[in-house]
């Protein structure tokens, strides 16, 4: 019997239909990144007409492959279910196994595409609806609003899928559609959620972390590497760059007005994304800014990192409330580990009362008290890529 | 660069003896205390030298349950102790190891009277405060012997004597394990039931700890299963680590006197190197192995990383910076001033530790903390 039935996973896009002449490309790079989501399992993956069949991968594992499925920005929707060769009794048997131990409403929903096939869709779904009524006294059926949906799939290569559940998986583009940008992770709570949203528009991720060490703690970049592997579920690649600011924060702390510490120290961090951003050959800067949210994020702090900014800057939570980001932090998981509290590079030295509307012409003169570019190439010495 | 290690109160290195111990229990004899076989009930009498040995140290009559360590010794002393009955009060301090706070925290929820007694500026335990909190009704009060922060010595000797002339029903435990092996801890004129030690503070390895119950002190098991140590704690004594303990505690009290010299000496020379450093020695006549300090301005959690990376000097720090709430439970509760809570660094030696070392640590602090205090004067405030 185990023969004459293969489970597979049924995953579904969304988007990339209404793609035109390029639609490959995006349907290219959606299989790589499954594929690459699914590094170390073994699996056979093979595109049918608007979606693709996992099989062949090991049933214990089944969860875990379809997690990982899931997280891949591009895929609408997964079923797991059964392949059967296309007989009658064969899809009675699998749907005998997805309904006997369920009660309620169902109804059977089916497709035929193998038009050889002997029964048509109605005849079908009536078919196997009477086999499943007459053996389960407990379903009966509702075909507008149903409890349960079976999903009978007559398709033209002698093979029929069958299941039962629709899962929604995380939809959006395929990462690496979008170019490539570099994400300001501070290990916070928002810019690892800024990162997802920007992933999911099929945007490629290189992130970037400024670290206050020895004012900070080494668990702060531990913590940021945690976040970084959470966010590789969605990002599939994920390359984190670290550059230490001390020197920075230490001069701007000595020579300069205490109140635009902050300003000052992102327009530093604004530079050298632009230094990276060109190297890497990123397309843009994303950060988790919202606005008004604190000092630095004020639409007169927002100018002034801004000026710096050599490619646009992507601010995916600019009108989200906290309480909103939190929630796609906690759905993502990265909110129990942004909120470890290990301080951030931008919490030493806060000033008692950061300049709320920080003026360009004050931060000028005050950047003209420091030697702006050995600063940023003695903190570039200090970059360690690693590799998620 | 040589490792100069000065958090001997957070853990020790492994005495070579206790690891030779340690190897021969894991694989010459490693039987089962429980069995009947010769060589099980060798291992069996193996484990009664060493109660025999914790038990002459504390010069007290009564049993030892060998634990995990000293969180499960002050979780079973307590859980295991108290009875049911909420019309009881438990009197503890705010200033505990969080082993014995949080465990007493935890019965709040449950509907206990829990009674704080107030500490003195060094985190000794105040006894007319102690006097005050205990009545008919305490069933249990919980004070540590030495303070794991501010290395205070709490007289558990009169201090038992004074509850117990109040309630000679109320249990007294006291938490040593930064006491025991560092001064004397003999019980025999205390009137303490029930005392915690932990084997690795000592050199004797992680992952072994005891409980001294007195003689004629009912008490229950948290932990169950087949009924190992009198029913008391269940599970296979953990045999290597138990026999790591023995010679740990032999070890310790054969120098004590010795290193407690030896460490005053440590003290004198870093404090008088310091002479001149906005700082203030939190207990002047604590623990001989203890010296915590707080210097103003300072985080010290950033003296820590600056003195582990710069010179491989290791140093405790007050919990503060590992945590959202700025202040720390216990230094908040001592009253340290504001520009001083955030900046305690703790030193602890042990017999490893030589002058050379103490001298290359207090040039090291006072280099490196004017340094600091120049960079964050004014941020803790």
């Amino acid at each position: 019997m185990e023969s004459n039935k293969d489970k597979i996973i049924i995953i579904r896009y969304s988007e990339i239909h209404l793609k035109g002449n390029n639609r490959g490309f995006f349907e290219n790079a959606l299989v790589t990144n499954i594929k690459r989501a699914l590094e170390g399992f073994t699996f056979s993956l093979q595109k049918t007409s608007g979606r693709y069949l996992l099989s062949k991968y090991d049933h214990n594992r089944e969860d875990e492959i379809a997690e990982r499925v899931r997280c891949v920005f591009g895929v609408y929707s997964y079923s797991i279910g059964y392949a059967v060769k296309t007989d009658i009794d064969a899809i009675d048997e699998i749907a005998n196994l997805l309904m006997e131990d369920i009660s309620g409403t169902f109804r059977v929903n089916a497709n035929r595409a193998d038009k050889k096939f002997g029964l048509n869709s109605m005849q079908i779904a009536a078919e196997i609806g009477g086999r499943i009524l007459s053996r389960n006294a407990k379903l009966s059926v509702n075909l507008h609003n149903p409890e349960h949906i079976l999903y009978v799939d007559v398709r033209e290569t002698g093979n029929t899928l069958v299941y039962s559940n629709v899962i929604r998986a995380v939809n959006g583009m395929p990462v690496g559609t979008s170019g490539k940008g570099v994400l300001l992770l501070s290990g916070g709570i928002d810019s690892p959620v800024a990162c997802y949203l920007i992933a999911k528009r099929g945007m490629s991720i290189r992130a970037l972390h400024f670290h206050s060490y020895p004012y900070t703690s080494q668990n702060a970049r531990l913590k940021v590497l945690e976040l970084a592997k959470i966010l590789k579920r969605y990002t599939i690649n994920l390359t984190v760059d670290i550059i230490s600011v001390t020197e920075i924060q230490t001069e701007i702390h000595e020579k300069c007005n205490e109140d635009y510490m902050i300003t000052l120290l992102r327009r530093f961090m604004m530079k050298i994304a632009n230094i990276i951003a060109d190297k890497e050959d990123c397309k843009a800067i994303i950060t988790g800014e919202s606005l008004g949210q604190v000092a630095s994020q004020t639409i007169e702090s927002i100018t002034c990192t801004n000026e710096i900014a050599q490619v646009p800057v992507l601010r995916p939570l600019i009108a989200y409330d906290k309480d909103e980001i939190i929630e796609v932090a906690k759905r993502i998981k990265t909110f129990d580990t942004s909120i470890l509290p290990y301080e951030d590079c931008c919490t030493v030295f806060l000033p008692k009362s950061p300049a709320t509307k920080p003026k360009l012409w004050v931060v000028e003169r005050e950047e003209q008290k420091l030697d702006c570019k050995g600063l940023i190439e003695r903190a570039l010495a200090t970059l360690e890529t690693v590799t998620i | 660069m040589k490792t100069l290690y000065f958090d001997n109160s957070a853990t020790t290195v492994t005495d070579q003896k206790v690891m030779e111990a340690i190897a021969e229990y894991n694989c010459e004899r490693y039987f089962n205390p429980s069995s009947n076989t010769s060589r099980s009930i060798e291992v069996a009498q193996s484990i009664r030298t060493v109660k025999d040995q914790v038990l002459n140290r504390l010069g007290a009559h009564g049993n030892i349950i060998f634990t995990s360590g000293g969180t499960e010794s002050d979780n079973l002393a307590i859980l295991g102790s108290i009875k049911n009955n909420t019309t009881l009060n438990i009197v503890t301090s705010r200033v505990e190891h969080p082993a014995v706070f949080n465990t007493i925290n935890s019965l709040k929820s449950k509907g206990f009277d829990i009674r704080y007694v107030d500490v003195e500026g060094d985190g000794h335990i105040e006894q007319t405060s102690l006097e005050k909190a205990v009545n008919d009704k305490t069933q249990l009060v919980a004070i540590m012997h030495v303070n794991n922060e501010s290395g205070a010595i709490n007289d558990v000797y009169a201090l038992s004597k004074a509850v117990k002339a109040i309630n000679k029903n109320a249990l007294f435990f006291s938490d040593g394990v930064q006491a025991y092996g560092r001064i004397d801890c003999r019980l025999d004129k205390s009137q303490v039931d029930l005392y915690s030690i932990s084997a690795h503070k000592i050199h004797g390895g992680k992952g072994c700890g005891a409980l001294f119950v007195k003689d004629g002190v009912n008490l229950n098991p948290i932990i169950f299963g087949g009924g190992q140590q009198a029913n008391l704690r269940s599970g296979t004594e953990n045999v290597p680590s138990i026999m790591g303990l023995g010679i740990a505690t032999e070890l310790a009290y054969s120098d004590l006197e010795r290193n407690s010299k030896e460490f005053a000496r440590y003290k004198s020379t870093i404090l008088s190197g310091l002479e001149g450093v906005d700082c203030i020695n939190l207990c002047k006549e604590g623990c001989p192995s203890i010296l915590s300090l707080l210097f103003r301005d300072i985080k010290s959690e950033i003296l820590q990383h600056i003195l582990e990376d710069k010179y491989g000097i290791i140093v405790g720090i007050g919990s503060a910076c590992n945590s959202k709430n700025k202040f720390d439970r216990v230094l908040a509760e001592i009253g340290v001033p504001k520009d001083y809570i955030e900046g305690l660094v703790r030193i602890s030696f042990c017999k490893f530790n030589t002058a050379e070392d103490v001298s290359v640590l207090t040039m090291a602090l006072r280099q490196e903390v004017c340094a600091l205090q120049k960079v964050l004067k004014g941020k803790n405030r």
